[in-house]
């Protein structure tokens, strides 16, 4: 009897045993065709607006007119989060991986298995240097710093500050961003030369980058204040968010609006602009930038060679020109349609719109 | 009864007298396995079943939207990102199961992952090879770990507020440590392998092999010690099937493993394998294991039955901190390096909620190991399904977080049910 039910045991085993590898051999099929041959890696939501905001809208309907299926995430800061999504995109078929990296170490992680799977990397806005990347689709950041020392100094020069040895005050972006170091290249060889021959002075400070982070930025342009006997003349914030901490301290303390700069165009940049507080802004038409960063791809989804017009730290790249807002010349953003009417000469602003 | 007796009402003899009860089938069969089995569930003790219902539910649920999550690649790609978050929330189980929180484990994985890259780093004069700082990482992590935990043993501050200033302290410390470009690479092929290399097919299936031998062992010899030690050996039938079961489960990952497009296991998975294996067993078969849920049920209690309780507490935070340590040689090697955020992110609330969720009572002095898996899973899936569709990471977080909500409420009625039945 005992034997019986022994073996009757074994035969049921055997009998569970075939069933659960039959059931898991399903499992073992992999997808036949790509489900998406594009995969856009958004980097957070933190840095900047943009990447919901336009970023997304402005890929997505350029993929879609393109018939290219995609699939655009974004990472909300987290490097993990980020691998984990380039995985996903390689089991997805991406032939195409638009990477927008958080720092160099995990970008390069993600470029090299991505390539490794078969799949081309575009960095797009955000360089890693040195990678494996086909192509590197961006503004010339250079020029964006450029712009904005010119503004600060154009500003500078409108309101008498200039000739009066102003001091200057920066705020830069994040430390690990590669952009943010090409702007403070392009605005260090306006203010640097500015700065050796006595025209302006260099405000007291710390660390002046602020991981794109404008509460950050609030907390250390606050300190600049205080060691400075609130005597600022003039501010490089590297963004509109940057720039939007510096307008809400000068408010707070009740101080008059000085020249500030920003990045970025923003509903709010816009409206500081037109009330004064804020002396202009770097327009980069992101449509322009996604048009191109689109485009690329789709030329290497089908298999040809994209035109670049230069190379950044080795890598071909398709570099776009940007344009500086001031209020002479910001309703160039509404005919763009990159900022609504509605968004900004609204409220206490609608006055300063003529 | 004897004719004549005195017939006595009472309870002891309504006992004697009363009709034997119905027999209960004996547990060492299947069907009597499968009867407890339903009386505990209808007395509350629900085990596993809630997550493995919500895993079965997830699955179906990818699977419909996109014919890409139930594949071998795809099955492959969430063995490594589960690793990180389940190794750091087998510590977690271990805090929970004290009825304490350790609200450091996110960064502390963090200060582990930088100090292998600061200490692989070639040129500064403290290299060392790769392994040794990994076990130079372990022993750090485990010392903060000991720090924390010896406010709660000795001084018996909270390991509430103990363990969040240590969540500050260490997010700074990152933060200084990681130099100026804020972003360390690591170079070592072998830390980079533990979260890059795939075994190849022929190990793998060695490995299940190994496996399926290994367990059998050890049921062999727990039925030979039972038969030395003159116990009466129990039906092997339960066993034989348990042992079926293991080997088939090993052969078939190892199977969906070598098919996908990784073409083999991944180390970060054997790593969790041995790690869940090392402390189910700390925890179920030893008496340090006991004593954990002796002191997590009743602390007084288990102090006046002779525990050491300052001694389990602190070792339970040693745990924590060595498996955060753990935890984090896997992220580190999963982005080649770290970044000055690292341990940041949802790392924290990943581990703790995959605890959780896995079954682990926020109470004290009930839960299992493999309650770190279960939850990891649980959560690794839903964020992997929802990236393979595409969707906004708003999704993500409220859907974990109505899974974390679900878990704990499951838990405490669960609890209610088990006081009413008086377990």
């Amino acid at each position: 009897m005992k034997t019986i039910s022994r073996a009757l045991a074994l035969v049921g085993l055997l009998a569970l045993v075939v069933t659960v590898v039959a059931t898991s051999a399903s499992a073992t099929r992999t997808a036949k065709h790509a489900t998406a041959q594009v995969c856009v890696l958004l980097p957070d939501t933190k840095s900047s607006a943009r990447y919901e905001l336009f970023d997304r809208p402005y890929l997505d309907k350029a993929f879609k007119a393109a018939g290219v299926s995609h699939t655009i995430l974004n990472a909300q800061g987290d490097a993990q989060t980020q691998k984990s999504q380039a995985d996903g995109c390689m089991a997805n078929g991406a032939k195409v991986v638009l990477l927008d990296q958080l720092d160099p170490t995990s970008g390069k992680a993600i470029t090299d298995s991505v390539v490794a799977g078969g799949a081309k990397v575009i960095d797009y806005d955000r360089l890693v240097v040195g990678s494996k990347a086909s192509v590197y689709v961006s503004f010339d950041n250079v020029k964006v710093g450029v712009l904005q020392g010119k503004g600060l100094v154009s500003a500078l020069k409108l309101n008498g500050k200039y000739s009066q040895h102003p001091v200057i005050a920066e705020l830069n972006g994040g430390i690990t961003d590669n952009n943010a170091k090409l702007f403070k290249q392009g605005y260090d060889s306006v203010l640097g030369p500015l700065y050796k021959s006595g025209v302006f002075t260099k405000a007291k400070a710390g660390d002046q980058w602020t991981d794109w982070d404008p509460v950050k930025g609030q907390t250390i342009f606050t300190q600049m204040l205080t060691r400075n006997s609130n005597h600022i003349d003039g501010v490089l914030a590297a963004n509109d968010g940057l720039a939007g901490a510096v307008v809400a301290t000068l408010k707070g303390k009740h101080l008059n609006p000085i020249p500030v700069t920003g990045q970025d165009a923003t509903p709010t940049g816009v409206q500081y602009i037109v009330a004064g507080w804020q002396s202009g802004t770097v327009y980069k038409s992101v449509k322009a930038e996604a048009a191109a960063a689109a485009q690329a791809a789709i030329t290497l989804v089908k298999g040809g060679k994209v035109k670049t017009n230069g190379r950044v730290s080795g890598t071909p790249s398709v570099l776009l020109t940007p344009v500086w807002i001031t209020k002479a010349n910001y309703k160039l953003l509404f005919t763009d349609g990159f900022v609504k009417r509605t968004q900004v000469c609204i409220g206490a602003y609608a006055q300063f719109c003529k | 009864m004897q004719r004549g007796a005195p017939t006595i009402s009472s309870p002891v003899t309504d006992v004697l007298t009363s009709p034997a009860p119905r027999a209960t089938p004996d547990p060492d069969t299947p069907l009597g396995a499968l009867h407890a089995y339903v009386e505990r569930l209808k007395s509350g003790e629900l085990g596993s079943l809630p997550v493995i219902v919500a895993m079965v539910g997830i699955t179906v649920f990818f699977a419909s939207k996109t014919s890409v999550f139930f594949t071998a690649t795809n099955f492959n790609n969430l063995i490594g990102q589960v690793a990180g978050t389940a190794l750091i929330a087998i510590g977690v189980v271990f805090v929970l199961l004290l009825g304490e929180i350790d609200l450091s484990v996110g960064f502390l994985s963090g200060v582990g992952g930088v100090c292998i890259a600061f200490f692989q780093t070639q040129g500064h004069g403290y290299s060392v090879p790769g392994l040794v700082a990994v076990l130079l990482s372990l022993v750090l992590c485990t010392l903060i770990g000991a720090f924390q935990g010896s406010f709660v043993a000795f001084i018996a501050v909270p390991s509430f507020v103990v363990t969040l200033a240590g969540n500050l302290a260490l997010q700074a410390v990152i933060i200084r440590w990681v130099p100026q470009t804020r972003s360390i690479t690591i170079d070592d092929k072998y830390v980079n392998d533990v979260a890059g290399y795939y075994l190849p097919p022929a190990a793998g299936w060695l490995v299940a092999a190994g496996i399926s031998a290994a367990f059998g062992l050890s049921i062999a010899a727990a039925f030979r010690a039972r038969r030395r030690a003159g116990l009466p050996t129990r039906n092997l039938t339960l066993p034989l099937i348990r042992w079926g079961l293991v080997s088939a489960v090993g052969f078939v990952v190892v199977a969906v493993c070598n098919h996908g497009s990784q073409h083999g296991v991944p180390i970060s998975g054997l790593l969790l394998l041995a790690m869940l294996v090392l402390w189910t067993w700390v925890a179920g078969s030893t008496t340090f294991g006991r004593h954990v849920y002796a002191v997590g049920g009743n602390a007084e209690a288990a102090r006046r039955a002779g525990i050491n309780v300052v001694f389990v507490r602190l070792a339970v935070f040693m745990i924590s901190g060595l498996m955060a340590g753990v935890g984090g040689v896997v992220l580190a090697s999963r982005i080649n390096g770290v970044s000055s955020d690292q341990g940041g992110g949802p790392l924290l609330l990943y581990a703790i909620a995959a605890a959780v969720i896995g079954g682990t009572s926020l109470f004290g002095g009930r839960g299992r190991v493999i309650a770190a898996l279960l939850g990891s899973v649980v959560i690794m899936s839903i964020s992997n399904g929802l990236d393979l569709i595409g969707s906004s990471s708003w999704q993500k977080y409220v859907i974990t977080g109505v899974i974390l909500l679900a878990a704990v409420a499951i838990d405490t009625f669960a609890r209610r049910r088990q006081q009413g039945v008086g377990r």
